[in-house]
């Protein structure tokens, strides 16, 4: 809202152009890195899917649509996205509930509170490197969770979820929310500490429970935080990439194979730049059609409110 | 990199941590070098030409860095200059990116390992590499080199690029006396009588076959099972011709069968590395494991001895040859004459008859020469330099297909070998369409 | 009914006690305010009607029915917050039949207590605009509608109109009254701002360091302070106060006779009065030299350094022909002069 407003001020001053002078011409190398780095490069990655470009880029090889031909009939690059999206889904679901759940027990003001805090944080100060390292000995069957629990006596005890192409997805979900999910609490701690205190008081006295309390007043309450956090748990699902590599190296098979290790293996290891760039183009499609639509109705929508 | 040393420390280290400082070390160096240029010029003047010459692979398991240490110390001892050992870990698709970004970012080594054949063509079409053509007229290498087949592969448009150093074959077959003897059984003689073994091995509790989860890896098992069972003719027409409907007859509908059931047998070999596969193998865990010469260094380090506790069966024991796969070292371009006359002093040590000797040794591999005496030689390679000898030789994938082609098939292969529910049929079908589209 | 009866109420957070021992009886349909410096418990009094909190022991009787343990939503009450507490994702519609709805009321009698409660308070036309479009004085409105719609059997305040402007404030207060003269339901109303406690309350209760000091009307508060603190909470400027000592009838301060004829016990004491009260006059007990002048045009506050030590603040009607450095002196009246004793205490005259 004070985006728009400040908008509209600035435009019947007549000379927009002037103000803030100095400001304008300090971020001008910012606004040319900006434009050459991301846009300029983006569209020299994009011109070059269409191109037969092998281990160096090859402009002047055309080969119109051929790379995102073959891109999908690859069985490994389906997989890929299927993978992508199962996981996207499970971290964007379980981070939320898990997150917002913690978050919502750590907010009754439990005793030991910084203690919980700190123990859900820790994790997200590893990389995804380390995470993937650590769950892959947790969850192998021979020195991991399942012979721990074996060892207990359970000999039936069955947790082996890396070594099956059906659950490998899971097992990497599993890495990705125990290293995620405590920030992601913390962000929503901190924004359920942002409610006023009467709102809880007012819904008490209503005598609406904790839990609708939450879905129905809380929640939408907290919009901006969630906005945070969504483009946290994206960040999270793009970088995937190192916790498989680390964890499953894409396997068993290429059951656990990312869209990300595709773009990378086909440009440095079958060194075939052609192929990398149309699917990290189609990446950033995919993108694009997620962001296009709610960037114009977050800002687009806005203005006609005002 | 001229005499003046600057006082760094002697950099013998061959440790993967050593070697990754040395990068950064090295673009020191050239920093100081571009500025002291006057100076290194004038004290090069009167003194001997040194340099130093990083060289990038990917050998790091205990035989692979036992033989690489030998060509350090050829050339250590046998020039003015210094090996500086840059050891990437992680096997060769790990180390290739990182290799290729090097010299297409402008930061060459001063030589670099690659498997001859096509992994680094573009980059010598791009004029990226030393030309090699002169020194190799003076010491004749088209005389010694053999078979012909590996001096071609580093030869572009009539000039050569690169230096062969070994002769890698894919096609063996080996097997645990110690498996075979728990199970009460006699050791194999060919595949055949492998495949109906295996259900007796299975029973005594072994795995019959040992699988690393590489896609290099059974890629490369693959290809041994097409050439042993299909016959080279028909492997050629697939590999070399890349003629598809070949691939989809019933020539190759055998070895698709054949690697179904290869599949079935290596499906409790739970690891994912080559040598911890052949470990399998040494300890008699596994009954045997389709993999390259190179594992015969895994069984020389563990004291093994061939014929005794364990038999090597060249192109499975059904046809008898060698593939001419291997390694080759290339020397990207550099602007330092003094370099360059480095360069290829290196390349010369690499060919020389004692350095060829002392590294293939280790390394577990075959010779570059037909000229040199390998009495050292263990059963295995006696086997193989027979076979050498006879002209039993094709040449490797890697010589065949480009790395796109390559990592299309080794896509495709690790999927299969890990999806039970894959067909034989449904395999086969997508290899031929790759190969359609093969280049 | 709406009657609510407060026996020994006793609350501590951890070795703190914040209310120790409150006994209160709140009439039907009274407008009880309570007033005190912050700290004092006001809130947490407030908390323990309303449910929110319950107390370390002692008992709240609603209608002479025990609720003690009953939860907040099932005692009756409305409550009034000072940050209003409006939904903000919610139209002023939503927000007043949200908690209606969630007590399963049919919805023609949802929409029949908002059209009353939105005419009643003037907010009938922003019904489907969001809190966020709302100017503070009609979100406060909204957030009384909130409660009204619930037809409690007594509103809690939660000094509401601390967020509002000084005019909005003033108006708001009337409207206030105006609307508990209309409805008639018992209000309590917590504040620490005297003028809005002595213009709108019936009875007003001053609270300090978790105890009553005085219950009383607002006048009574104004002429018969129960003790020194409610003496110098309640009126602005602040009463006077000179502590000194009674010997045989006279209050002496510093050595100046105060006041006369007490036919009171020895000791020490204090005598106070209000700024309001005093009366120039030359040669009177008090006089000093006048520090400051403020005129306010309708009264003029003088700030005189007394010549014995001490100051005093006095409040002369109109506009005082007096400037900043004249020497004054100012008459006690008999009937104006507070006396308290050495406890603090009012003593009568």
């Amino acid at each position: 809202m004070s985006l728009a407003n400040s908008g509209q001020g600035t435009a019947r001053r007549p000379n927009k152009l002037l103000r803030n002078l100095p400001a304008k011409i300090a971020s001008i190398p910012m606004v040319l890195t900006a434009l050459v780095v991301f846009v300029g490069c983006t569209l020299w990655t994009i011109y070059h899917s269409f191109t037969g470009s092998r281990l160096l880029p090859a402009p002047e090889k055309w080969v119109g649509l051929d790379q995102y031909e073959r891109l999908w009939g690859t069985r490994r690059w389906l997989v890929s996205i299927e993978n992508l999206a199962l996981y996207g889904a499970g971290s964007l679901i379980f981070s939320l509930v898990i997150g917002f759940t913690l978050a919502a027990l750590l907010d009754r003001k439990i005793r030991g509170e910084a203690v919980f805090r700190t123990i859900f944080l820790y994790p997200f100060a590893l990389s995804f490197i380390v995470t993937g390292l650590a769950w892959q000995w947790i969850l192998n069957p021979d020195f991991g969770l399942q012979s721990v629990v074996q060892g207990w006596g359970w000999a039936g005890f069955e947790f082996n979820p890396l070594n099956d192409r059906n659950t490998v997805m899971y097992g990497v979900l599993i890495a990705g929310l125990w290293q995620g999910t405590g920030f992601i609490m913390i962000v929503l701690l901190a924004g359920l500490r942002g409610i006023d205190e009467d709102i809880w008081k007012a819904t008490r006295i209503e005598g609406i429970p904790a839990w609708k309390t939450y879905i129905v007043v809380i929640i939408p309450m907290m919009r901006a935080t969630f906005v945070t956090v969504l483009v946290l748990i994206a960040s999270g699902i793009i970088k995937v990439y190192d916790l498989i590599v680390a964890q499953t190296s894409g396997g068993p098979g290429i059951a656990s194979e990312v869209p990300a290790k595709y773009v990378i293996e086909r440009m440095f290891q079958s060194q075939n730049l052609g192929q990398g760039f149309a699917a990290s183009t189609m990446m950033l499609l995919s993108v694009l059609i997620v962001l296009i639509p709610w960037a114009y109705l977050e800002f687009g929508g806005k203005k006609k409110h005002d | 990199m001229i005499v003046v040393r600057l006082a760094l420390e002697e950099r013998g280290q061959s440790d993967i941590s050593g070697a990754f400082s040395l990068h950064r070390e090295d673009i020191d160096m050239r920093l100081l070098r571009s500025v002291l240029a006057g100076t290194t010029a004038f004290c090069a003047a009167g003194a001997v030409a040194a340099a130093e010459l990083e060289v990038t692979h990917w050998w790091t398991s205990g035989g692979e860095a036992a033989a690489v240490t030998e060509f350090a110390k050829a050339f250590n001892e046998g020039t003015e200059h210094t090996w500086v050992d840059g050891a990437i870990a992680g096997g060769g698709s790990t180390a290739r990116p990182i290799m290729v970004s090097r010299i297409t970012g402008g930061d060459p080594m001063h030589a670099t390992q690659f498997n001859h054949g096509r992994q680094a063509e573009e980059l010598v079409e791009a004029g990226l590499m030393l030309d090699l053509t002169d020194l190799a007229e003076a010491e004749g290498w088209t005389d010694f080199i053999h078979p012909a087949s590996l001096l071609d592969s580093c030869t572009l448009d009539g000039r050569i690029y690169c230096v062969p150093v070994n002769i890698h074959s894919w096609q063996w077959l080996w097997l645990s006396h110690k498996a075979y003897e728990d199970a009460g059984l006699d050791v194999p003689s060919n595949w055949g009588e492998f495949i109906d073994t295996a259900p007796q091995l299975i029973e005594a509790g072994k795995v019959p076959l040992a699988m690393g989860q590489q896609p290099w890896q059974t890629a490369g098992a693959f290809g041994v099972l097409a050439t042993a069972i299909a016959g080279v003719d028909t492997w050629a027409k697939v590999t070399i011709d890349k003629d598809a409907s070949v691939a989809a007859g019933p020539e190759y509908a055998k070895v698709f069968q054949a690697a179904a059931q290869a599949r079935e047998l290596s499906k409790d070999s739970n690891v994912q590395d080559w040598n911890l596969a052949t470990a399998m193998v040494i300890n008699g865990q596994a009954g045997g494991q389709i993999m390259g010469d190179w594992a015969q260094g895994e069984f020389a380090i563990a004291g093994k001895v061939a014929g005794e506790d364990y038999t090597c069966l060249p192109g499975l024991g059904v046809h008898e040859l060698i593939s001419t796969a291997g390694d080759a070292f290339y020397f990207p371009k550099q602007d330092d004459p003094e370099i360059e006359a480095a360069q290829l002093e290196l390349a010369s040590t690499m060919l020389s008859k004692t350095a060829q000797v002392a590294f293939n040794l280790k390394k577990g591999s075959l010779p570059v020469r037909g000229d040199v005496d390998l009495a050292a030689a263990n059963d295995c390679m006696k086997k193989g330099l027979a076979i050498l000898a006879e002209g039993n030789i094709i040449p490797s994938g890697d010589q065949s297909f480009s790395a796109d082609t390559a990592t299309q098939l080794e896509d495709l292969m690790v999927e299969f070998w890990n999806d039970l529910s894959m067909s034989a049929e449904e395999v086969q079908e997508i290899y031929a369409d790759i190969i359609a589209d093969a280049d | 009914m709406g009657q609510i009866t407060l026996k020994d109420i006793r609350k501590s957070f951890g070795p703190v006690d914040v209310l120790k021992g409150i006994d209160l009886e709140i009439e039907q349909g009274e407008f009880l305010v309570f007033v005190g410096p912050s700290g004092c418990g006001k809130s947490t009094l407030l908390r323990m009607i309303a449910g929110l909190d319950k107390p370390t022991s002692g008992t709240v009787e609603i209608n002479d029915v025990d609720v003690t343990q009953v939860s907040a939503a099932d005692r009756g009450l409305a409550m009034v917050f000072q940050s209003y507490a409006l939904y903000p994702h919610m139209t002023v519609r939503q927000n007043l039949a949200f908690g209606l709805q969630n007590t399963k009321m049919p919805k023609a009698e949802i929409d029949r207590r908002i059209a009353d409660a939105s005419t009643m308070l003037e907010i009938d036309g922003l019904l489907s605009r969001r809190p966020g479009q709302l100017s503070g004085g009609q979100r406060q409105r909204v957030a009384i509608g909130r409660a009204i719609v619930r037809d409690p059997t007594a509103f809690l305040l939660d000094e509401p109109l601390s967020n509002l402007d000084a005019e909005l404030r003033v108006s708001m207060r009337a409207e206030l009254s105006a609307l508990h003269d209309r409805i008639k339901t018992t209000m309590i109303y917590v504040t620490h701002d005297q003028v809005e406690a002595m213009t709108m309350a019936d009875r007003i209760v001053v609270l300090r360091g978790g105890h009553i000091e005085q219950v009383a009307t607002p006048l009574d508060l104004f002429n018969k302070p129960a003790n020194l603190f409610v003496a110098g909470f309640i009126g602005a400027p602040a009463m006077n106060l000179f502590s000194g000592s009674l010997e045989n009838g006279q209050f002496l301060c510093d050595g100046r006779v105060l006041g006369t004829a007490l036919r009171l016990q020895d000791g020490p004491g204090t005598l106070g009065i209000r700024p309001q009260h005093l009366i120039l006059a030359d040669g009177g007990a008090l006089s000093g030299k006048i520090a400051l002048v403020e005129s306010l045009g309708i009264e003029t506050v003088l700030h005189v350094d007394l010549s014995e030590g001490g100051n005093l603040i006095a409040v002369l009607p109109g506009q005082a022909a007096v400037k900043a450095g004249d020497q004054v002196a100012f008459d006690i009246p008999r009937d104006k002069r507070h006396l308290f004793d050495g406890q603090g205490q009012r003593v009568p005259v």
